[in-house]
């Protein structure tokens, strides 16, 4: 009997090990699957990808609702800072930008507005960068620094019938996530 | 001989962990506040979610928004504790609720909507107006009326969805009045 002590313990001891490790990798794997996803139906990253109004045929992940239009971008601070610009004439939204572990970043806007809210018709800018001292971010852009080079840029917008989708379909194709390129002229 | 029982060890330790935190994080949203039969978890999205909280909603609500923009109850069984059963029909009845604006959509099992081609997995409150409302949930599109399909599952859930909520304090969120969902029939039951 003695001699199964210590493989007990053994394995005890390295289900324990295997257990924190396996809870803490999964929202990094899970994250990396919907990230590299965006990047490959988006083209690449930092490019936006729209993603159709959600169906049971077109839904990508768990727990979508087909009450809202969704947009993501793919963030890669490895070339430097990205810009990302968000119309919300058509709809209001939530733009959230979430890391690698699935924790939000930051996050601004409302899906819906209430009587009392001053409604901004006004696009959010945002200049994503590592270091917020590299370069000059274009004036009216909020400075969002990260801690790595991935993050995933989500765009909610409340669209609940078709016509509310078309309209907001229309207005997103001009929000803009790409590469930061500074004017000539700015540092 | 002995270092089998240390290849026995290894395998029996991987798999256990393993298996176990599948286990521990497989509850979808994990239900931490009761309002009724619904229940939610305040904690989606926040940096300081534990890491078990953290993975069980990766596995069920990935990219969930924070608790003051959406609240997320969950639901599976009718007003008498049984779960639902996808070839029943029920009516789900409810009014306005706490938030700006409220939806309520089935899933099936696997958490993912229901896949037919019904056009019918939610309703909101766009379409309930801002009264009292009724909605068939079944297998069987009603002559009239809202209709929520069940077709393409077998034990669906319900989620609804409490977007900017008014409050989202425990205690508030306990007295949540969420939808009842009542049985009327089941297939192959006399009714």
């Amino acid at each position: 009997m003695k001699r199964w002590v210590g493989p007990i313990v053994g394995a005890v001891l390295l289900a324990g090990l295997v257990h924190v490790a396996t809870v803490f990798a999964m929202p990094y794997a899970l994250m990396s699957v919907v990230m590299r996803g965006t990047v490959e139906k988006a083209g690449g990253a930092n490019t936006f990808l729209h993603v159709p109004r959600t169906t049971p045929q077109t839904q990508t992940v768990v727990r979508s609702s087909p009450d809202l239009a969704y947009s993501s971008c793919s963030i890669d601070l490895s070339g430097g800072p990205v810009e990302v610009e968000v119309n919300r004439t058509a709809a209001p939204g939530i733009v959230a930008l979430y890391n690698g572990n699935t924790d939000t970043i930051w996050s601004a806007g409302d899906l819906v507005m209430l009587p009392e809210d001053v409604v901004l018709t006004a696009p959010v800018r945002l200049f994503i960068t590592r270091d917020q001292a590299d370069r000059s971010p274009p004036p009216g852009s909020t400075v969002v620094t990260l801690s790595s080079d991935k993050a995933l840029l989500l765009v909610r917008r409340l669209a609940p019938t078709a016509e509310a989708f078309a309209a907001v379909d229309v207005e997103r194709q001009s929000d803009v996530c790409q590469a930061f390129t500074a004017e000539p002229g700015q540092s | 001989m002995r270092w089998m029982i240390w290849i026995l060890v290894a395998v029996v330790g991987i798999a256990g962990g393993i298996g176990s935190a599948l286990l521990a994080t497989r509850g979808g949203l994990t239900s931490v506040i009761y309002a009724g039969a619904w229940s939610t978890n305040v904690n989606n999205g926040s940096a300081s979610a534990d890491p078990w909280t953290r993975a069980t909603v990766a596995r069920g609500g990935l990219l969930a928004l924070s608790a003051n923009q959406a609240i997320y109850f969950d639901r599976s069984t009718d007003s008498e504790g049984r779960a639902l059963d996808a070839l029943c029909t029920y009516r789900l009845s409810g009014g306005p609720q706490p938030a700006a604006w409220w939806s309520v959509t089935l899933y099936a099992e696997d958490q993912y909507l229901a896949r037919n081609t019904d056009g019918a997995s939610s309703i909101d409150a766009t379409r309930a107006g801002a009264g009292n409302w009724t909605a068939l949930l079944g297998p069987d599109r009603p002559a009239e009326g809202h209709w929520i399909s069940t077709r393409a599952s077998k034990q669906p859930l319900l989620m609804m969805r409490l977007y900017r909520p008014t409050s989202i304090a425990p205690d508030q969120l306990a007295k949540v009045v969420g939808p009842d969902v009542v049985r009327l029939s089941c297939a192959g039951e006399k009714s």
